[in-house]
């Protein structure tokens, strides 16, 4: 026994599934005035059949077409949802397409005025085969009708804009900035050596000053805390040296902490054999 | 004029190493060395350009950064200004200089490139 929720699923199902069959045209008429306003011609085409004598147009013309445009089984106007007039030259292929407004019940109208009309018109002038085609989501087969023949009378533009056309554009040589100028090597070399110099006067510096090592002497285990102390920041400047060539960064901060530990308990306990050392007088 | 000049010069140097500490002179000598150190690195700029302009700067302102330190470092344990910095032994001042010293090494290594 059906459901009416059933029912209506099939309901639906089916709807979808209909596709209605193709368009028809009717009352198709073509009016072109000139631009004193004189009609010049008035003619109702008989579709499906096309019209017959070459439609002329000269610059100023203003060419009107309506149709009205029904579904062929019901016989009721549709809007459907492609509507363009395509004129397509008969010299060099190119195809100039209109948009069509269709009304809701299926009444359109459309116009072309030469003295709006693009450009691609204008620049060629010769025939045009005037074709109409219609389109709907709703409907199996769409319609190209050929309306009829269009005499374009345009005086011939030289220099008419070309068609765009699409492709590789011209390459494009970059030209990447040029290195930075270095100094002459041997300036650089004599530089690093410059640099060295106080160096050595630091180390003449200190020695005719007089490093203090009488701590050593008297309190052995404080002055091994003090040496490896010492030692354990040579380390870790060792350590820069070693990032700065080729360790990254987690490498290094990995080492540090370890240098860092012992440079902290180290130094902790050879500072305070100094101190202590100090407090005592015999600094 | 000018062995006036020179004599107080010599005057001034006879004072200072009999009367300065030796920790003091320690730390002194090793200002002088920063400090030509940051010279001559200026005079290369100027003579070259800045052309890797971040190691110029590393360089620099690792001189201008430790001589601030060690500076710092004399302030502190001079014993004639020991009764402006009671909290702060000559001990812990050095452990500062150490530690602050590792920390401005560092970041100009990373400077460096």
């Amino acid at each position: 026994k059906f459901t009416s929720w059933r029912a209506f699923l099939l309901a639906l199902l089916t709807l979808a599934l209909v596709q209605a069959e193709g368009f028809v045209l009717s009352d198709v008429k073509i009016a072109v005035t000139t631009s004193e306003s004189v009609r010049k011609l008035y003619e109702s085409i008989p579709y499906p059949s096309s019209f017959d004598k070459p439609i002329q147009l000269t610059s100023g013309d203003d060419f009107k077409m309506i149709f009205v445009v029904t579904d062929k089984q019901t016989q009721k106007g549709v809007q459907p949802h492609q509507a363009f007039l395509t004129l397509t030259s008969e010299e060099n292929g190119n195809q100039i397409p209109i948009i069509v407004r269709v009304r809701e019940n299926g009444k359109a109208k459309v116009e072309l005025d030469m003295k709006s009309a693009p450009n691609e018109l204008l620049s060629s002038p010769g025939n045009h085969s005037l074709d109409l085609i219609i389109g709907a989501f709703s409907h199996n087969d769409p319609l190209k009708y050929h309306v009829g023949t269009l005499e374009v009378d345009v005086p011939i533009q030289s220099s008419g804009p070309s068609p765009v056309v699409y492709g590789p554009k011209p390459e494009i040589h970059h030209i990447f900035r040029p290195d930075e100028k270095l100094p002459p090597i041997w300036l650089s070399y004599s530089f690093m050596a410059i640099i060295l110099i106080p160096w050595l006067f630091l180390i003449g510096a200190w020695a005719y000053i007089g490093v203090n090592v009488s701590l050593l002497a008297n309190a052995p285990e404080s002055a091994l805390m003090s040496l490896i102390f010492l030692g354990t920041l040579l380390g870790i400047e060792i350590l820069f040296y070693n990032y700065w060539t080729h360790l990254n960064i987690f490498q290094t901060l990995t080492w540090l902490a370890g240098l860092s530990i012992v440079a902290f308990i180290t130094g902790q306990k050879a500072l305070s054999g100094v101190q202590k050392w100090r407090s005592m007088g015999l600094r | 004029m000018s062995d006036k000049v020179s004599s107080a010069i010599q005057r001034l140097w006879t004072s200072y190493s009999k009367n300065t500490p030796q920790s003091l002179q320690l730390i002194d000598a090793y200002l002088v060395f920063i400090l030509f150190s940051g010279v001559f690195q200026f005079v290369h700029c100027v003579l070259v350009g800045t052309f890797p302009y971040n190691a110029f700067l590393a360089g620099f302102i690792s001189t201008v950064g430790s001589f601030v330190l060690a500076a710092n470092l004399r302030i502190q344990t001079n014993p004639d200004n020991a009764a402006e910095f009671k909290s702060i032994s000559p001990e812990r001042a050095f452990a500062d200089f150490v530690f602050c010293s590792i920390v401005l090494h560092f970041f100009v290594v990373n400077f460096i490139g």
